[in-house]
């Protein structure tokens, strides 16, 4: 029970500001340890109090009743060195007092002991003076607070990050659950749609057909903003799952293209492809490539008039060659300088109004679709860029690299 | 004429299934429970499952368990649905030897291709 006690008085570190510092000298020679308090005495820029012994065992005591801003310990002791004596300490108390190791001639190397013990500094017997003493103690009580902010501030830091970590799980599953809460009525929608359009429910009118066309096309595009909203929450917290592996990028490109012609030859778009022959395989994950090109192409449509012209080209990377480059040019409105910064932004919309008001295409969104973009590229180790003028029309390209199959192969045998 | 089972808590999505697979021949029963389902397969015994992945009352992945050591489902092709986003699904559903695995809201034409090359 009284070494609780005394632990939990050493838990209170004294104040130091403006108050005299308590010292515990320990040396069992009594000249040396006046000496010392001499010294001291001298510093007129600061008053000292101070409390001896000649024994490592009170030492110890005196450590653990006593509020003490410094020790001052004399490595050669009667009953222990200065190693054990910081040993013993460590067992008794918590709260790390600067210690200052005092050290004989030729001690360097028990001095570095002392200091992986735990000492704050040494001394050289020889090297002692008003000075000296002064500057080591206000060094050693300085570390002291520095070191106790910093060991705060740590462990502040860890609990924040564990609320952190949590929060994001409990976040992560409320997307889960919004993805499926919303999923599950829109899949009925659309199917009923569907199942109408499909004349399942019997004949229905050419303007009954496009008004469901419509109604569908809206189910989609909520579909498409529930799985960016998803993804965008998993790039951000880094688990996002790509798979890696060699493919044939020209066969991607056409299947995404195939599939965007319905979209771009509702508006009269012609989607063309340009692909450079014997393309090598590309290391990707084919279904984020498609989601990449899907987005880029949606948004070339967008902001492509009527009657336009979309290319999408795939060649190899003239500035890296070990890259491939695809490149999806519009002939369309073009960006702003201003804005063609930002575009890359996550939730930034060129234009915020467009989506509000054209109701005519069902190509809007939640302006997260190029961040996804650049984050999915970035996972494949590419990059991507736009270049637009105004009027002119807009190039969005981004590389994917090249698979190098004998280049792997030599790497991993220099492992082996 | 081939039987559906279309196991799927969200009765409205099971009774859209339901009337597409109907206009396109087959025999359509629904389960809205994992229990229902149960008890349904083996009376209706199927010639291929829908079935739906987060039902309340046990996940579509222990269902299909189930199914696969009843005698009158056990080798019967099941495909998987779902509106979760969750990741691996996918590798999971087919590391159980899924026929099809399907995200909401499914292209119905695909899913129509699908049960048709399969029974």
């Amino acid at each position: 029970m009284a070494a609780n006690n005394a632990k939990f008085s050493q838990e209170e570190y004294p104040q130091t500001t403006g108050d005299s510092l308590k010292i515990l000298v320990i040396d069992d020679n009594p000249a040396d340890r006046e000496l010392y308090q001499q010294f001291l005495i001298d510093d007129f820029d600061q008053q000292y109090m101070f409390e001896e012994t000649g024994m490592g065992k009170d030492g110890i005591r005196l450590c653990t009743e006593g509020n003490f801003h410094c020790v001052l310990l004399d490595y050669n002791l009667p009953d222990m060195t200065g190693v054990e004596f910081l040993n013993a300490l460590e067992q008794t108390v918590k709260i790390k007092t600067p210690l200052i190791m005092l050290t004989g001639q030729g001690d360097e190397t028990i001095a570095a002991g002392a200091l992986r013990a735990g000492a704050s500094d040494y001394l050289p017997k020889r090297v002692v003076s008003t000075e000296s003493l002064k500057r080591t103690i206000n060094n050693a009580v300085e570390k002291f607070h520095l070191r106790n902010a910093f060991e705060d501030q740590t462990h502040k830091l860890q609990i924040k990050n564990k609320e952190l970590t949590r929060k994001h799980d409990e976040i992560q599953r409320f997307y889960q659950t919004v993805s499926h809460e919303l999923k599950t009525p829109l899949t009925s929608m659309k199917e009923f749609v569907s199942i109408m359009l499909d004349g399942l429910a019997g004949p229905i009118t050419k303007e009954q057909t496009e008004y469901l066309t419509l109604v569908k096309d809206s189910c989609m595009q909520m579909a498409n903003s529930v799985n960016d909203l998803i993804d965008v929450t998993r790039l951000e917290t880094g688990k996002f799952r790509i798979e890696l592996e060699p493919n044939n990028l020209e066969a991607t490109l056409q299947q995404v293209l195939s599939s965007m012609n319905v979209i771009a030859k509702q508006k009269l778009i012609r989607l063309k492809l340009k692909i450079e022959e014997n393309l090598p395989e590309v290391y990707m994950d084919p279904k984020r490539v498609d989601q990449i090109l899907t987005n880029l192409i949606n948004n070339a449509v967008k902001f492509t008039e009527k009657n336009g012209k979309i290319i999408v080209s795939a060649q190899i990377d003239q500035e890296k060659p070990e890259y491939i480059k695809i490149s999806v040019t519009d002939n369309g409105s073009g960006i702003e300088p201003e804005k063609l910064k930002h575009v890359f932004e996550r939730l930034y919309q060129v234009n915020p109004e467009h989506n509000v008001n054209d109701s005519s295409t069902s190509l809007g969104g939640l302006g997260l679709g190029l961040s996804i973009c650049k984050d999915l590229i970035k996972l494949h180790d590419g990059e991507i860029s736009v270049k637009s003028k105004l009027g002119i029309g807009s190039i969005f390209s981004f590389t994917l690299p090249i698979y190098f199959e004998t280049g792997l192969d030599s790497l991993i045998q220099e492992v082996y | 004429m081939k039987k559906i089972l279309i196991v799927e808590d969200d009765k409205k999505i099971a009774m859209a299934m339901g009337v597409r697979l109907k206009a396109y021949g087959y025999e359509i029963n629904a389960a809205h429970d994992a229990v229902v389902a149960v008890t349904t397969a083996r009376n209706f015994k199927p010639d291929l499952i829908l079935l739906d992945i987060s039902m309340p009352g046990g996940d579509g992945f222990s269902l299909a368990e189930r199914f696969s050591n009843l005698a009158d489902t056990a080798g019967v092709p099941i495909i998987f649905i779902t509106a979760s986003k969750k990741p691996g699904l996918k590798e999971k559903a087919m590391e159980m030897g899924a026929a099809g695995f399907f995200e909401k809201p499914y292209d119905s034409e695909k899913l129509l291709g699908a049960v048709s090359s399969l029974i």
